[in-house]
């Protein structure tokens, strides 16, 4: 029988025996256990729970049955015992997850009783109590119950907002529709009239597509230049993170959530574990959600085998279409508890500290600033000539490019992971779009739209307050082809999702920032679709003369050609070399001189996504985690197998 | 976030050298009218890519490294600056305030107090030689520029690596060869001093081969690039080296036009002698912060201070390598280099002392301040005729003579009496007048695609031929290589001298200078006549 609530004095002040004591007293513990937690306690003014949870010498269930005991009120298991779904619902499922409770049972007296995962928060029963509007009776259950009942109940309404959410609030936002009416009829007439000019006028026609591409060309290369300037020019003031370490006791630091997604990533989970394990901060205010595929048992499997400490919590989101991973990032989303969340790819390793700079940082920068992207990299960049390209190509990218683009205060395409958010402003935003590919640089541009901002972590002018995540480089051909074909693709779809309205876009981010959109988003598969035909052009120049290419190229449109190709890719190439410099990446610098050999892989992933985006826009190409060496591992991230 | 900190120091000091320079500017242009040959040229190259009768790039020309021409393109699109060349001139003023600037913050970086930098920038602006080329539309303050501007990056990323500094270092040492040819030996010997920095720190081989690798390979490939260049448009890729203007080509000639330099294309020693005379005559701030700095180097055991001494061997090398092989050192602009060199190795002597030492900031300043009567001295000792000696005894308020009025005189005549494209002229000996007359549309230029067929068969194509009155054996004018005769005979036949305004003449073309005489062939068939 269910205990019924009340909030009197003396019932917070009876004299009760202490949990630690109890745990104790039944050998769930031992005394040196019993020490370090009260030790940790003191430090971080966790529950003393949580902490034993946290450093694994107890489970949830163990937790809250003994704090049943300790208060003498019933204990619920609620797996062996599961309410109907009905009486879970007599609270709004938001309270449910906010006050860590659930209804299980209306009694015949009325009353409803009600499992709390903390039995001692008035608050909390307060406002059950007053949505309930009846008398409740406590019982206690445990904080994985209480996640497993939700999950079963609101599994519909969960899969809705995971996926459809953004669509029903903000359709013109989502990339559930790829092409809108207008975009068709415009790309349409423009390639009519480029058939009919080319039948009629070939000559005007090929100068008119050429000025129109050079120009575009010319422009991208100028800015993304001037960018990368800016990046590895950064002033303090540009910075916009602590240039130095901030000291934050443990005491003061809020709950992160950390989501990851996970799609058959059996091979690198035991380097997550432990990645995440060794991150500096304290595991009570960790909310660890391991977002599992539910149409892959074996990686929750191999998960559940690893066993690892309490705070990692295992999140299965429903097999519907489209899987994608930022579907699964809304779902884990949903029950994420933390102040900021965070997300990581399965083979993340970020640097320990990065948790708590980001906090640091969050606490510095102005209010509009909601997302702190860190810097990514690669541990595994010696593996082959593809791994160090891509590296040298991820630090000029990560390091210099986008400080740059933070330096302007432009919209920031997010890169995959590694992006720390204020939760309530995610949310708030709509999350991930789950049809988008690159639903990380599209929730970059859809935050700037609402008046937030991305700031970058770090740079390479400012070392002492960047963090790095670093990831695993695709190391075979094929796959990285695949990955690079959905990056680009995902670019395309974000830039048409924008540009449905491109007036609207132009007054919420304003003509610089626009202009910075189409260089940064469109700009990207731009170049990389047209590279191809120029470099062909070139090589026909040089080898024959052709007079077509003379005729193509009149006056100015031969300069502006002519410094894009020769100035433009070189100062690219010198950019590559530099930031892998920059980085300490010594050994990289001689690869990245070569890196225009990269770009041809570039442009066929390139060609590749864009036959995608006709074809099979939401497909998710997944990349092969798992093909590093051990030996290519950061120390601290390796696992004794 | 804070707004942006805006260096008002440097602003103002860039302001201030402008200004100055700005009104050199007009000192040199209106006041005492002297235009160098080389600046005309350069000027007339950037005219001609947006304003001969065929726009292209490659009228920028391939004689000169092309850097100052480019710089001038942007400030001849603008009317005003196109009237006098005053593109050249204003281009020259904004960079020579840009190099004080360097200096000044160089300074700074350094601790110097400010009435200390102040005191020194007023010792380098005041220099007669920093004055006139920062005004004369020249290369040479572009050199100085990126002089010191490299020297600057390398004295910042010797004390925090940051990689900016390494790109700054090569970007100044790519753009100084785009400029002159001899940067190429300062950049070898900062190269030697990023190696030789980083291998005694111990940093890894990895770290020193990248570090060199991130250094070099813009200046190689700006040298590359201007290959290519050579080679896509010219035909050649050292055509700028062995083409018909080229200084290759031209050095033999100078070197046959006055034989007192024929000894010393082949004895070191006294090509070594001579430019160590010269410089020190120059100024003799550079002998003396070499040796100051030596002293420090030596007193501190600073093999870093020491090493500084590899800019003025790459000075030395690089003005025997001219004597030698190249392009003897005539003018005394050839050694402007010694006055920032001189002004730098103070500064690092200074800086070497610790603590710094005020008294030795107030020896170098008063060392410098006393090399400026050498430089006018030396000035006033250079070759009469020749801009340096014409700009000091302008400024001690001497008389000058009118050293483009010929020039001024020809370009009036073309103007009065010539039409459209009815003049064939080479602006290799002719610049000057094409220059005067600011006229392009009145010429056939070497670089309109006809030139070459109207200079074969000027008849009927072009009313009339500039030529050049002086040997034509040592003329690289390709009017005097077809016409040698114009050179030196008033009526050649087929053309009538109109107008000689020394070194120019200019002559009327009334017939093919190719076609037989008119005499009917009948007539040379003529038998003679009966019992002759």
């Amino acid at each position: 029988m269910a205990e019924e609530v009340s909030f009197s004095a003396a019932e917070r002040t009876k004299p009760r025996p202490r949990f630690g004591e109890i745990l104790l007293a039944e050998g769930l513990i031992t005394e040196a256990q019993l020490q370090e937690a009260l030790a940790i306690q003191a430090r971080t003014g966790a529950r003393f729970g949580a902490v034993l949870v946290s450093l694994g010498h107890i489970n949830k269930l163990a937790v809250a049955q003994v704090l049943a005991r300790q208060l003498g009120l019933p204990f619920r298991n609620l797996l062996l015992n599961p309410p109907e779904a009905e009486a879970v619902r007599l609270i709004p499922e938001a309270l449910a997850r906010a006050a860590g409770a659930v209804p299980t049972a209306v009694e015949a007296d009325g009353s409803v009783t009600v499992g709390f995962v903390d039995p001692l928060d008035e608050a909390a029963q307060r406002k059950v109590a007053e949505a309930l509007r009846r008398p409740i009776r406590r019982e206690v259950i445990s904080e994985y119950d209480l996640q497993w009942i939700l999950d079963r109940v609101y599994r519909e309404e969960y899969i809705q907002r995971s996926v459809m959410e953004l669509y029903y609030r903000r359709p013109d936002e989502s990339a559930y529709v790829t092409f809108t009416t207008p975009q068709l009829v415009i790309l349409l007439a423009l390639g009519l009239a480029v058939l009919v000019g080319a039948i009629l006028r070939p000559t005007w026609t090929l100068v008119i597509v050429n000025i129109l591409i050079t120009a575009i060309y010319f422009i991208i290369t100028s800015y993304r230049a001037y960018l990368m300037y800016k990046g590895l020019r950064l002033k303090p003031q540009e910075a916009l993170y602590p240039t130095e370490p901030v000291e934050i006791p443990d005491r003061d630091l809020p709950t992160y959530t950390i989501l990851v997604p996970l799609f058959r990533e059996r091979e690198v989970l035991p380097t997550l574990l432990q990645a995440i394990a060794n991150l500096d901060y304290p595991p009570t205010k960790l909310d660890v959600k391991l977002l599992f595929e539910e149409s892959d048992p074996e990686t929750l499997a191999a998960a559940k085998a690893l066993r690892p400490p309490g705070y990692f919590q295992f999140v299965v989101v429903p097999n519907v279409p489209p899987q994608t991973k930022p579907k699964a990032c809304n779902y884990g989303l949903i029950s994420a508890v933390g102040q900021y969340c965070v997300i990581y790819d399965a083979e993340d390793i970020p640097e320990r500290d990065q948790l708590r700079k980001a906090v640091a940082a969050f606490r510095q920068v102005d209010p509009d600033v909601v997302c702190l992207q860190a810097r990514l990299n690669f541990y595994n960049r010696d593996q082959n000539i593809l791994t160090r390209w891509f590296t040298s190509e991820y630090s000029m990218w990560f390091d210099v490019f986008l400080p740059g683009l933070n330096a302007t205060r432009a919209p920031i395409p997010l890169g995959g992971t590694s992006n720390h958010f204020i939760t309530e402003r995610l949310r708030e935003l709509g999350a991930w779009d789950p049809f988008n590919v690159t639903e990380d640089a599209d929730l970059g541009v859809r935050l700037h739209r609402a008046g937030y901002r991305t700031a970058m972590l770090g740079s390479t002018t400012y070392e002492q307050a960047a963090s790095t995540t670093y990831e695993e480089a695709n190391s075979q051909l094929r796959n990285w082809v695949r990955q690079r074909s959905r990056w680009v693709k995902g670019y395309m779809q974000t830039w048409l999702v924008h540009m449905r309205y491109p007036w609207r876009l132009l007054k919420d981010v304003g003509v610089k920032n626009f202009l910075s959109f189409h260089v940064t988003v469109g700009g990207t598969p731009f170049t990389l679709l047209v590279n191809p035909w120029y470099w062909l052009v070139f090589l026909l120049w040089i080898l024959t003369r052709w007079d077509v290419i003379y005729v193509a190229f009149p006056g100015v449109l031969y300069y502006l050609s002519l410094i894009s190709l020769v100035v433009g890719n070189a100062y690219f190439v010198y950019f590559n070399a530099v930031a892998a410099y920059a980085r300490g990446y010594h050994n990289l610098v001689l690869y990245a001189f070569l890196s225009p050999f990269y770009w041809v892989l570039m442009s066929i992933g390139a060609w590749k996504g864009l036959y995608q985006l006709l074809v099979k826009p939401y497909y998710w190409e997944k990349t092969i985690h798992g093909l590093a060496k051990t030996d290519d591992l950061p120390p601290t991230a390796r696992v004794r197998r | 976030m804070t707004r942006r900190h805006w260096d008002w120091e440097a602003t103002v000091v860039y302001g201030v050298c402008l200004a100055l320079n700005l009104m050199g500017v007009w000192y040199v242009v209106f006041h005492i009218r002297l235009f160098q040959i080389d600046a005309i040229a350069r000027t007339l190259n950037a005219w001609m890519v947006f304003f001969s009768t065929e726009p292209k790039l490659s009228n920028m020309g391939f004689v000169w490294l092309p850097l100052p021409t480019l710089l001038q393109l942007p400030l001849i699109l603008i009317p005003p600056l196109r009237t006098y060349g005053l593109a050249g001139n204003v281009l020259t003023a904004l960079v020579g305030a840009g190099a004080a600037t360097i200096l000044y913050a160089l300074m700074r970086h350094y601790g110097f107090p400010r009435w200390q930098r102040i005191l020194w920038l007023g010792v380098w602006v005041l220099n007669p030689m920093v004055w006139l080329y920062s005004a004369n539309a020249m290369s040479e303050i572009i050199a100085i520029f990126c002089l010191l501007l490299g020297w600057y990056h390398w004295d910042r990323w010797v004390s925090t690596e940051d990689t900016f500094n390494l790109v700054g270092m090569s970007l100044a040492m790519a753009m100084w060869f785009l400029t002159r040819y001899e940067s190429l030996l300062f950049a070898g010997a900062l190269l030697v001093l990023i190696a030789l920095h980083l291998w005694r720190k111990g940093a890894p081989w990895g770290q020193v081969w990248s570090s060199a690798l991130l250094y070099g390979v813009p200046v190689a490939g700006t040298v590359a690039l201007w290959l290519v260049v050579n080679w896509a448009i010219m035909g050649h890729p050292l055509y700028f080296a062995m083409g018909s203007y080229s200084p290759g080509t031209e050095a033999p000639l100078l070197v046959a036009g006055d034989p007192a330099l024929v000894p010393l294309r082949s004895n070191v020693l006294a090509v070594i002698r001579t430019i160590m005379v010269r410089s020190w005559k120059l100024y003799p701030g550079a002998g003396l912060g070499a040796a100051f700095l030596i002293i420090v180097a030596v007193w501190r055991r600073s093999w870093a201070l020491a090493g500084y001494l590899l800019f003025p061997l790459a000075f030395l090398a690089s003005a025997v390598y001219n004597d030698l092989f190249g392009f003897p050192l005539l003018s005394l602009r050839y050694f402007i280099l010694v006055i920032p060199l001189g002004a730098l190795l103070w500064v690092e002597g200074v800086r070497g002392l610790k603590p710094r030492n005020t008294w030795a900031a107030l020896l170098g300043a008063a060392v410098l301040a006393g090399s400026i009567p050498f430089t006018a001295q030396a000035m006033l000792e250079s070759q009469k005729g020749i801009e340096e000696n014409y700009a000091i005894n302008a400024l001690l308020g001497r008389p000058v003579p009118d050293l483009w009025a010929n020039d001024r005189l020809m370009a009036r005549y073309i103007l009065e009496h010539a039409g459209y494209r009815e003049v064939l002229a080479d602006p290799r000996e002719g610049s000057n007048v094409i220059f005067f007359a600011g006229r392009l549309d009145r010429f056939v230029l070497p670089a309109d695609s006809d030139f070459k067929r109207i200079l074969q068969a000027p008849y009927g194509q072009v009313r009339y031929i500039l030529a050049i009155e002086k040997n034509p054996e040592l003329l690289l004018d390709q009017i005097a290589e077809t016409y040698p005769e114009l050179s030196y005979q008033d009526d050649v036949g087929w053309a009538r001298l109109v107008l000689r305004a020394y070194p120019f003449r200019l002559y009327e073309v009334l017939g093919d200078p190719y076609r037989l005489p008119e005499t009917p062939p009948s007539q040379l068939l003529k038998p003679s006549a009966p019992g002759g």
